[in-house]
């Protein structure tokens, strides 16, 4: 054959299998008629351009046609059957959904561009600052020299007090080297970016200002422009107004070129310098990594033996802002993929019994001229419809599914909001319905093309192969299911466990709030006297039993400072945390001491060094009771003397336990957070608190107003959320299979009521049959189950990116989940096999 | 519906329609033949591809304009593995109503515009 004629009838494979069936010669004789005229390449050329363009325009018009009548066709079927439409619908949408919803987590983190020039050039230095301290000259002067970074910005941020009108607000500023919006290509939409070494010290006081602060503070008036701003009482003009969305870093406010002048700006916390740099053009990631480690262990020749989680590193900016999310939404992801995995299995099962149902409609069609390829056009229309209306509807669990992660899971910029709304997360949907409907409809295609060849009638071997092809669905589902069962028992038990740990401080009867003295006459010495009056104004509210303060509360910040310390001089220096705080701080927190005593009121008076430990550093050096009255040294610090042991708090919540910790009195404090005891429940006493408190001057802002209740949910708000999530994976997961196993033990028992009748007849009694049916259940679900058994214990350390410590609980867990699905499976192949026990011999045999 | 709402439901007819159902007016053809014929009369303004050209027949038939016939009416021309199609009664009422639908229209443009011969 020619080769034209060849290619054409290759073409003629790009329509509907009905045109094709109906047309296929007439179309094919057409073009070789057309072919015999030809004369000459330039004959061939004009015919092949009007054959595609005939191709382009009737390919679409012969699908559309063909497709609705599929459409039409699948919509009368699922009318005859509601339910198990409206069932296979909704496993579909949630498992999609879930996916779909998860992805755009992922897309966000991820996949979108972030809001800067050339985004995937930009590297942040883990624990490391190039001129290691925040040095001007020396930070510049490495930024032109260096081996790897073609520029790099120095940043640290912190919230400070901005002054208004009529009251001190809460705001977080960054304070950055004069590079920093021209190296991540942001412009201001009105005024300018810092300019050429606007950042030297003791230069000129500018700064940018939030697009959304600009708002809220001048209404969005240009003329905000060389107005005046005092950050902690500092004065600032304002030179520039940050585009609409930007808030990086950390959902930055405003921005000030004074990274390198730690006093310019008076710090109220402890502070972090980073710095972030864009690769040299032409260097490879590797390349750049080499030479950072090359410089970073050159400079600090102990960090390169230091551990993973604090040894220098060089990672995209993008990876550094996705943080510990990104690991959880993979496995969240993996999670949802095996419910989708399942829940396309659970369909295939479906549409595998209805296909045999309709198999006198496949005949018929057949006889009339059908081919194998128009049948498995019209199923597969039908699944991928199916799989298509899933994924709209799903898209809405989506919705919902993205906005409950960001509830739990904040992005770190605004611009990385999850949503569904966004062109990569609508392509996935629809591949993945299609991708689904694929998935799902394989099987009852294979199984009614097969048996439309062999144009048999209602054969054994037929619903044999059927059997087969629904036990292998079902072993797969069991595996499946008891990957996610275990997954979701072990972080279901993880989870309440976290719930039954004792903290060491209480939580109902605190409220608790925090005062930040920048720019307040109160810095410094002076808080005393704020604290003062504070206590006096807290202790006429009713119901109030003590007040304390502190700088660092538990559950309050993952900030704080320290260094190490050893005793009287000698022994091991201990990393140990420095914490200040007011007197009567653990018996109002709900601490224990242990040995000694807390700090009491004229602890604040006097200036004799003193200090109190937590057993955690104590257990070092001794036990609790021998430390009492000997002296804490390290470093530069001044010697203190230990006055008492307390039993530690465990200040990261649960899932962390208590470090070591020595409490100085606080005599002398920028900023400070009041506990609160009281009678009863504090959540409803908070406000009235809080008002109290902001009553004793109006220059002191209060904020973070929260009971320890309160701060301990936010805390396990992710780790709720997860477990939440794989335990509803893990419950439609169990409900999936269940359903499957009865589906298809259900048909087997119809399938052979033939040969069951006969056994009958040859003297077997229904007990056995249906003793024999459920052994072979079992054993099906028995292989699935140690697959799945396997499965669950090699990926159960990945549960340890949802809740740190649930990875251990995986191995016992998959024995029980085991035993469950066994029990579940056991359970449905009784019920299935139900009419086994009350088959009438004669009247089955009858029957067929 | 009544005769009338379903021929007119299907006007105005696409003209690859309209040249089909004028084709076979005269008699049986073979989609080939349709072709050569509708090139012709419209001096190669309508050259009818296989795909568009079987696609028109397709959905004809499922309007019941045409059907398949078994007759090969010219047999030493032609070759009996071709699919000849013929027009129904319902085709022809059709195809009358569309003429009649073409007349009006020419008759109105001709009141508009005034009439003028081909060039």
């Amino acid at each position: 054959m020619k080769l034209s004629e060849r290619l054409y009838r290759w073409l003629l494979k790009l329509y509907p299998a009905g045109f094709r069936d109906e047309f296929g010669t007439p179309l094919q004789r057409q073009f070789r008629d057309d072919y015999r005229e030809v004369a000459g390449y330039r004959d061939l050329a004009v015919l092949w351009l009007g054959t595609l363009a005939d191709l382009v325009r009737s390919l679409p018009l012969q699908t559309a046609r063909e497709f609705g009548q599929d459409a039409r066709h699948t919509l009368r079927l699922w009318r005859r059957r509601p339910l198990h439409t409206a069932f296979a619908l909704a496993v579909l949408t949630i498992a999609i959904g879930a996916n779909t919803g998860i992805f755009s987590v992922l897309n966000a983190l991820l996949l979108r561009s972030l809001p800067f020039h050339d985004p995937d050039r930009l590297a942040s230095m883990r624990f490391y600052l190039p001129t290691g301290a925040a040095d001007h000259s020396a930070f510049h002067d490495w930024r032109k020299h260096s081996t790897y970074a073609a520029d790099a910005f120095m940043f640290t941020s912190n919230e400070v007090n901005l002054e208004g009108s009529s009251e001190t607000v809460r705001t977080r500023l960054t304070e950055t080297s004069w590079n920093f919006f021209e190296m991540l290509g942001a412009r201001p939409v009105w005024g300018r970016g810092f300019t050429d070494h606007e950042d030297r010290p003791a230069g000129e006081a500018v700064a940018v200002i939030g697009h959304g602060l600009w708002h809220q503070l001048h209404g969005g008036d240009p003329a905000a422009i060389g107005s005046t701003i005092r950050l902690n009482g500092v004065p600032f003009t304002i030179v520039g107004i940050a585009p609409p969305g930007f808030d990086y870093p950390s959902g930055t406010a405003l921005w000030t070129s004074t990274v390198f002048e730690f006093q310019r700006v008076p710090k109220t916390a402890v502070s972090f310098w980073s710095a972030v740099a864009r690769l040299k053009s032409g260097l490879s990631w590797t390349q750049a990594r080499q030479s950072f480690e090359a410089e970073a262990f050159a400079r600090r020749p102990g960090s390169r033996t230091a551990p993973d989680a604090s040894r220098p590193a060089l990672i995209p900016l993008r990876e550094e802002l996705a943080g510990p999310v990104r690991q959880a939404s993979f496995v969240l992801m993996a999670g949802a993929a095996l419910l989708l995995l399942l829940a396309c299995a659970n369909v295939a099962n479906f549409l595998l019994g209805h296909t045999l149902a309709r198999e006198q409609e496949f005949l018929i069609r057949t006889a009339m001229g059908a081919s194998r390829a128009r049948l498995a056009q019209q199923l597969l229309t039908e699944t991928i419809l199916l799989a298509a209306i899933a994924a709209g509807a799903g898209l809405v669990v989506a919705g919902w599914t993205t906005s409950a992660a960001l509830a739990f899971q904040p992005v770190s910029i605004a611009s990385q909001t999850y949503s569904v709304l966004d062109w990569r997360v609508l392509a996935f949907a629809a591949s993945l319905s299609i991708a689904t409907g694929l998935l799902f409809g394989a099987a009852p295609v294979l199984s009614v093309t097969r048996r439309v060849l062999a144009f048999s009638g209602r054969t054994a071997t037929a619903g044999q192969r059927t059997i087969r092809l629904q036990s292998s669905l079902v072993l797969i589902q069991v595996a499946v299911t008891i990957v996610l069962l275990a997954g979701s028992v072990a972080l279901g038990r993880t989870f309440l466990g976290l719930l039954r740990i004792d903290n060491g401080y209480a939580l109902r009867s605190i409220a608790t709030m925090s005062v930040s003295f920048g720019g307040t006459p109160y810095m410094g010495a002076q808080s005393r006297v704020y604290y003062q009056q504070a206590v006096e104004r807290l202790r006429q509210l009713p119901n109030v039993t003590a007040i304390s303060a502190t700088q660092v509360l538990p559950l309050g910040t993952d900030a704080y400072g320290g260094g190490r310390f050893n005793i009287d001089g000698s022994g091991t220096e201990t990393l140990a945390m420095v914490v200040s705080v007011a007197p009567d701080y653990f018996a109002t927190l709900g601490g224990h001491v242990i040995a000694g005593r807390e700090f009491t009121a004229p602890d604040l008076e006097d200036t004799s060094p003193i200090a109190v430990v937590n057993e955690e550093f104590a257990r070092s050096f001794g036990d609790g009771g021998s430390m009492i009255g000997r002296m804490i040294t390290g470093g530069t610090w001044e010697p203190r003397r230990i006055v008492g042991v307390v039993r530690g708090m465990r200040d990261g919540g649960p899932l962390y336990a208590p470090t070591p910790q020595i409490f100085w009195p606080s005599r002398s404090a920028r900023a400070m957070t009041f506990v609160v005891k009281v009678n009863g429940d504090a959540a409803a006493q908070l406000a009235r608190i809080r008002d109290a408190l902001a009553s004793v001057d109006a220059r002191v802002p209060v904020f973070n107003a929260r009971t320890m209740q309160q701060r301990l949910r936010e805390r396990l708000s992710r780790p709720r959320f997860y477990a939440t999530a794989v335990i509803f994976f893990g419950g439609l997961a169990l409900l999936l299979s269940i359903i499957g196993v009865y589906g298809v033990v259900s048909y087997a028992c119809g399938e052979r009521l033939r040969e069951l009748g006969i056994r009958l007849a040859l003297g077997t009694t229904p007990t056995r049959l249906r003793g024999r049916l459920m052994s072979r259940m079992a054993m099906l679900v028995g292989v699935g189950a140690i697959a799945g058994g396997a499965a669950a214990s090699a990926g159960g350390h990945y549960l340890r990116n949802l809740i740190p410590g649930a990875e251990s609980a995986m191995a016992m867990t998959a024995v029980a989940a085991i035993g469950g699905t066994l029990l579940v499976a056991s359970l449905a192949t009784w019920m299935a096999t139900r009419r086994v026990a009350h088959l009438d011999v004669m009247q089955t045999l009858r029957s067929e | 519906m009544s005769e009338r709402e379903s021929v007119d439901r299907l006007l105005p007819l696409p003209a690859a329609t309209f040249h089909i159902l004028l084709s076979l007016a005269e008699g049986e053809r073979h989609g080939y033949a349709l072709k050569r014929e509708i090139a012709q009369r419209t001096e190669r303004k309508l050259v009818l591809g296989p795909g568009v050209l079987y696609g028109a027949i397709a959905r004809m038939i499922e309007q019941g304009l045409i059907e398949e016939s078994d007759d090969r009416p010219d047999p030493h021309l032609d070759d009996e593995r071709r699919r000849y199609y013929r027009m129904t009664v319902f085709g022809r009422r059709v195809a009358q109503a569309e003429a009649a639908r073409l007349r009006e229209l020419a008759a109105l443009a001709a009141e508009r515009f005034g009439r003028r011969e081909r060039a």
